[in-house]
């Protein structure tokens, strides 16, 4: 309280407590410091008194002949009531609303924010301000009730940064504008603010349907557990440990009550093991005093944890978080195609020479040509959008915008544009006037085209993965932030292996000696499983789950 | 019946006066028949072998949902013959009555859910229900208990009915 903004800002919970109210879900109870009289009255008959056949009546007949006589009764004195003062029942209840809330590393983009609520309930018969702490759980913990009521979605692994809690305005929508900030450990300034629970009067019946007077119910608040994206959630987490699909972050929330004219209860005296600890409020002189109400702390366990705990004004909640991001697989292999030497094929598509005697196609030398395949798969629980990947080719490489087909030996080619003219297209290209394929076409299907497309032998491993590659994609699907390309040259060069896909490519000077290979995925058209039945509402570079992109080019070796 | 010759004497009492900071319970004599009342409750406490055990103690700090019990104690001070005891007693309001709780030693006890204009027993007790139908009371919505005290009490001695209630 010593911070004046934070005396400031629980003034203005105060002044706003009637809209943070959201409901009531307990039941009805007596008002803390309400006396409970009673009243109650006897009569009694001289015997000695009567006349016999009242004394006859009153034996044969009691229950009429007394009635009949205390109709005619005197005026009765009445003494003071006897009374008994109820006392404060302190007890909130947390509880979390939601399922477990996809989140995804690195998206979404700034300004969106991945939302877990909760309820915090007054329970008592009495006012109570709460306070409400964050804890992100180690990992290999789990907690009862994270993922809602009765599902425990398992142990968490990673963990979230820069957590808020928010105190709902009302509207039961977050705003991070109209909502206030009630627990910002990370922040500057306020880090942490009470939340008012009152008790309104409910005396339209109670749990049995009958009215009582002095009925009150508390008051209900929801807050919201906040994680602004994309820094909020990042992989590896700030803890520097992998995020993997499907993984948990658990994140347990504690209100705690505390005094509602400002100081703290004690609740460290546990020695009473029953379920109703008095405790020594001693930073309340109100509650000191012959006609003190006393507090005595009534919430018992806490189910949403694991261990039992005494009553201790406490009670927690666990949210969970789980990454549904999509997980790329990224691979690049090659394969040679032909070398100088040894040719690979005659005008008639038949291996020849060498090649054809020793059943293998080429050799990685000077002047042979090899065929770059990069696969990218989407092994996550949600799709996610391609945005952009360069590919930068060693100085001894440099890229072949002639796309030279491998015919196979006994294969098929169906673009034998290039390969009648393929004797010795390694040797020369200029001379066979190769056009480019058209980049959308797909590639031959004998070489395992379509969208499964296999990689042969021959599989080379120099430039799988490693820094000279990057994909850079985003996730829900959003709008795209185009990359920087290089200066293009036609497309055509590139074949899009998989879901029929269109992409701008370009190949520029990396400036190092080298090339660099760029594909925008945010440009052209979408990516689709099936050409025939493309899906309107994909957008360029959406990858769904469980599909794979394969790009393959040509490079040839100096 | 009122030419009939005979004396009522009627006693109105309070329940003792069980503030929580003063529990002794508060005794009333007028003239022939001293009238006291408790208000206790029970609590369970582990003895030094772990056995559960249910202590009463007078309730002083009481919460919603406990229970509480009124005992009621009246004994004839006098040297007549006294008969026709009859002790009533309302629900106090906050409380609701524990159903099959009202005791008494020798009593018929009957219930009323209009205040004490009209006691029965509890197969004949009806409220009417949100569709205007007559149905039967529940013992939550009793109003007031009444105990007939049936043998005639003797010159010192003692008699005592109890009910339980819980705080709403």
């Amino acid at each position: 309280m010593k911070n004046p903004t934070i005396k400031r800002l629980l003034l203005a919970l105060t002044a706003g407590a009637a809209l943070a109210v959201s409901g009531v879900s307990n039941a009805d109870q007596t008002a803390a410091g309400t006396s409970v009289q009673n009243t109650a009255s006897l009569t009694f008959i001289d015997l000695g008194l009567l006349d016999p056949q009242t004394l006859i009546d009153l034996a044969t007949d009691p229950a009429g002949t007394i009635a009949t006589l205390a109709a005619n009764a005197q005026p009765l004195d009445v003494l003071a009531p006897a009374e008994f003062i109820v006392d404060e029942r302190l007890d909130q209840d947390i509880t979390y609303d939601g399922a477990a809330v996809p989140v995804t590393p690195g998206g979404p983009l700034v300004g969106t924010f991945y939302v877990a609520p909760f309820t915090v309930t007054n329970e008592g018969n009495a006012p109570i301000d709460v306070v409400i702490d964050a804890e992100q759980l180690a990992s290999g913990q789990n907690r009862p009730n994270s993922g809602g009521a009765g599902v425990d979605v398992g142990n968490d692994s990673f963990d979230l940064a820069n957590i808020t809690v928010y105190l709902d305005d009302g509207d039961g929508i977050f705003n991070a504008t109209l909502d206030t900030i009630v627990l910002d450990p990370d922040g500057v300034g306020i880090q942490q603010a009470s939340i008012p629970l009152g008790v309104i009067a409910d005396n339209q019946g109670g749990v049995d349907g009958t009215e009582s007077a002095n009925q009150v119910v508390g008051v209900a608040a929801q807050l919201f557990l906040v994680v602004e994206g994309p820094n909020g959630v990042t992989d590896p987490d700030p803890n520097g440990d992998a995020v993997a699909p499907g993984a948990f972050a658990l994140v347990e929330l504690t209100s705690t009550a505390v005094d509602i004219a400002g100081g703290n209860f004690d609740n460290t005296n546990t020695a009473n093991a029953t379920n109703a600890i008095e405790v020594a409020d001693t930073a309340n002189t109100a509650d000191i005093g012959a006609d003190a109400v006393q507090t005595i702390f009534a919430d018992g366990r806490d189910v949403d944890t694991v261990a039992d705990s005494p009553p201790d004004a406490q009670d927690r909640a666990t949210a969970s978080f789980v990454n549904e991001a999509a997980d790329f697989v990224f691979t690049k292999t090659d394969e040679i195609i032909c070398d100088p030497l040894n040719g690979y094929a005659d005008a008639n598509g038949t291996p020849s020479g060498e090649a054809a005697e020793n059943q293998t196609a080429a050799f990685h030398i000077p002047g042979a040509i090899v065929r770059y395949t990069i696969t990218i798969q989407n092994n996550g629980n949600v799709g996610a959008l391609l945005t952009a990947m360069t590919d930068q080719l060693q100085g001894d490489i440099s890229y072949e915008p002639n796309f030279v087909d491998q015919p196979g030996p006994g294969g098929t080619d169906d673009d034998d544009d290039i390969e009648t003219a393929l004797g010795d297209v390694c040797n020369s290209v200029e001379d066979y006037s190769v056009s480019p394929d058209a980049g959308a076409t797909p590639a031959d299907p004998g070489n395992g085209g379509g969208n499964t497309a296999a990689v042969g032998a021959g599989i080379r491993t120099i430039l799988t993965g490693g820094p000279r590659d990057a994909v850079a994609y985003q996730s829900p699907v959003n709008a795209a932030v185009p990359p920087a390309i290089p200066p293009a040259v036609p497309n055509g060069a590139f074949a899009i292996v998989g879901p029929a896909a269109t992409g701008v490519g370009s190949v520029g000077d990396d400036g190092g000696g080298g090339q660099l290979i760029a594909f925008s995925f945010a440009t052209g058209g979408p990516l689709g499983p099936d050409p025939a039945a493309a899906d309107p509402t994909r957008v360029p570079g959406q990858l769904n789950p469980g599909e794979t992109l394969q790009i393959q080019f040509n490079a040839r070796i100096r | 019946m009122t030419n009939r010759p005979f004396s009522l004497r009627t006693l109105f009492a309070s329940f003792a006066g069980i503030a929580m900071f003063v529990a002794s319970p508060v005794a009333l004599a007028v003239g022939e028949v001293q009238f006291t009342i408790v208000v206790d409750k029970e609590v369970e406490e582990i003895d030094a072998q772990g056995r559960r055990k249910v202590k009463t103690i007078p309730a002083e700090k009481v919460l919603p949902g406990e229970e509480v019990i009124y005992t009621i104690f009246f004994s004839n001070v006098s040297e007549k013959q006294l008969g026709g005891v009859v002790i009533t007693d309302p629900v106090p309001a906050s409380t609701r009555y524990v159903a099959g709780t009202a005791f008494g030693p020798g009593t018929d006890i009957s219930y009323s859910v209009d205040g004490g204009g009209v006691y029965s027993s509890p197969d004949r007790l009806t409220v009417m229900d949100e569709t205007g139908r007559q149905r039967l009371a529940k013992p939550a919505e009793y109003t007031n208990i009444r105990w007939l005290y049936k043998p005639v009490l003797k010159p010192n001695e003692k008699g005592y009915v109890s009910f339980r209630a819980i705080v709403r």
